[in-house]
């Protein structure tokens, strides 16, 4: 086999599929994408090596998922418990919580989004 | 072995030590120049010592038709990559493997990646992870197009291997496995999902290649190889620890020989080690820890082993039925011949009992973990399966010319 030509055609294939997979990430904006412009502010003030508790009324172990990824490395973990002490809330947008704590809160057309820091 | 085999057989081999070289520098807390430099040093040194070794410098120059044949089917394999080309990894790799590479691209905080609890899975080797963070890091910006560029050259990397491994002995066979490829939807949309399977895929058909290359030349460098890409497989998925200890039971002998020891433990033992490592900070494996009891009754429900059966057909059926016809030919040509399956195909067969094995006991739900993960395991054992028949096939079509 042609060694140089084989060569070529071995790099230029992945680079044809990375310029491709490149544009095609560009042109769509995904609900990670979103949660992650959100996210931005919570990072702010949640500091790297913390952990959280996340709860997700109904439970909705994507949006979990890409929760937790977006935060890491702080420790993002899943629970049903509103005691607590320090809970990210993500609720249907319009929801009106009880909350009481409210650290941090926004909203979007996703979710109300909510940190609550429970005294203990 | 051709320079360009050698080359893909280098880039693999390099990325497993680049892996571990990067996760001992963040559990020895280096700056990431010196660890470059590490890794920098040692894959030139990889390449050197693999191209003194074992490239072959009088390989004849294959035919214009042979050339066109490879263009071709890889044409074939890009174009049908970008129609499946995703937008974004699938759930597992924002779940588990990306997840784990953004704990381990920070020096101070990668080990608060094992803090996490339920469906974070960081008991899974880290080899692509690693792999991951290193890049990023060296990149400055934490792209999906690394954990995507990963992916895409694993993909095509294994159809390529097969190829050039294959069309010196039979043309009509080579072109085939690259076809059987290039149109397997299921094949590329795993490859590019940036899941870890392909990658262990890849590494367990390198063991295979090089084990095939060992007993034509009983050069011990091959035996390096062999056992380099069975600690990767390890080092990238824990399927892996169970594929290269069946791997080196079924060639113990040859591992083991007075000449080969020093080679196998030189390729092997760096894995080793640093999944050991790696294990000890990690949680137990679920499937493990899930064992009780109850173990016993499953390994005698007949219904379990029935719905095994059912799902894998399915799965053969539906997405890997090349496979499935090319394996039902050489076992009616084993028949007729009346001769046993060739020794890698029983040790594939081993494999396939071994995962078995595993959803026979499995502490979840079985219908959800056949669901979830019974495609990936096809995956896992397709390329070597392909290989190793391309192999018979091609003896057996050789051996017909020549009488």
């Amino acid at each position: 086999m042609n060694s140089r030509l084989v060569n070529i055609l071995i790099i230029l294939s992945p680079g044809i599929l990375l310029a491709a997979y490149y544009f095609k990430t560009r042109a769509h904006y995904t609900a990670t994408d979103q949660l992650e412009q959100k996210l931005q502010g919570l990072q702010a003030i949640v500091p790297t090596n913390s952990t959280l508790y996340f709860n997700c009324p109904p439970e909705n172990l994507e949006t979990y998922m890409q929760a937790r990824y977006l935060l890491a490395p702080r420790t993002v973990l899943y629970t049903r418990d509103t005691t607590a002490d320090t809970i990210f809330y993500l609720l249907p947008p319009t929801a009106i919580s009880g909350n009481k704590n409210i650290a941090w809160q926004s909203t979007d057309s996703q979710f109300h989004y909510q940190l609550i820091i429970n005294p203990h | 072995m051709q320079k360009n085999t050698v080359q893909i057989i280098w880039l693999a081999l390099g990325a497993g030590y680049m892996s571990c070289i990067y996760f001992l520098s963040l559990v020895a807390g280096l700056p990431l120049f010196i660890t470059v430099f590490i890794v920098l040093v040692a894959v030139f040194f990889l390449y050197r010592f693999l191209s003194k070794n074992i490239i072959e410098e009088t390989v004849e120059s294959p035919s214009r038709k042979t050339t066109l044949v490879f263009t071709g089917g890889l044409l074939l394999l890009v174009l049908s990559s970008l129609l499946l080309l995703p937008y974004q990894g699938d759930w597992d790799a924002l779940g588990i493997w990306n997840f784990h590479a953004r704990y381990l691209q920070q020096p101070a905080y990668w080990r608060q990646l094992f803090h996490n609890g339920k469906f974070s899975h960081t008991d899974y080797p880290a080899l692509l992870p690693s792999c991951i963070a290193f890049l990023w890091r060296i990149t400055g910006r934490e792209t999906e197009l690394v954990p995507f560029g990963i992916a895409a050259l694993t993909t095509l990397s294994i159809p390529v291997l097969l190829f050039l491994e294959t069309y010196r002995k039979h043309i009509i066979i080579a072109a085939l496995i690259m076809i059987s490829f290039a149109v397997n939807t299921a094949y590329i949309h795993q490859g590019l999902s940036q899941y870890a399977d392909t990658l262990l895929a890849f590494f367990f058909l390198g063991a295979f290649v090089s084990m095939q290359h060992y007993r034509a030349s009983i050069q011990p460098t091959y035996i390096f190889i062999c056992a380099g890409m069975l600690g990767s497989a390890m080092w990238t998925k824990n399927e892996g620890i169970m594929l290269s200890a069946i791997f080196v039971l079924f060639y113990i002998k040859t591992f083991l020989s007075r000449k080969n020891i020093a080679y196998t433990l030189a390729g092997i033992l760096p894995f080793v080690l640093i999944l050991l490592l790696y294990k000890s900070y990690a949680p137990a494996n679920d499937l493990v820890q899930g064992q009780h009891t109850s173990t016993i009754s499953k390994l005698v429900d007949v219904t379990r082993y029935k719905l095994i059966a059912e799902y894998f057909l399915l799965k053969l059926n539906a997405n890997f039925y090349v496979l499935k016809i090319a394996l039902l030919a050489y076992l009616i040509y084993c028949a007729i011949k009346k001769q046993l399956p060739a020794k890698p195909l029983l040790l594939l067969t081993v494999c396939f009992a071994g995962y078995v094995m595993v959803y026979i006991v499995t502490p979840n739900d079985l219908e959800w973990h056949l669901s979830t993960s019974a495609d990936r395991l096809v995956q896992q054992l397709l390329p070597a399966t392909m290989y190793v028949l391309a192999l018979e096939a091609s003896a057996a079509l050789t051996k017909r010319r020549q009488q």
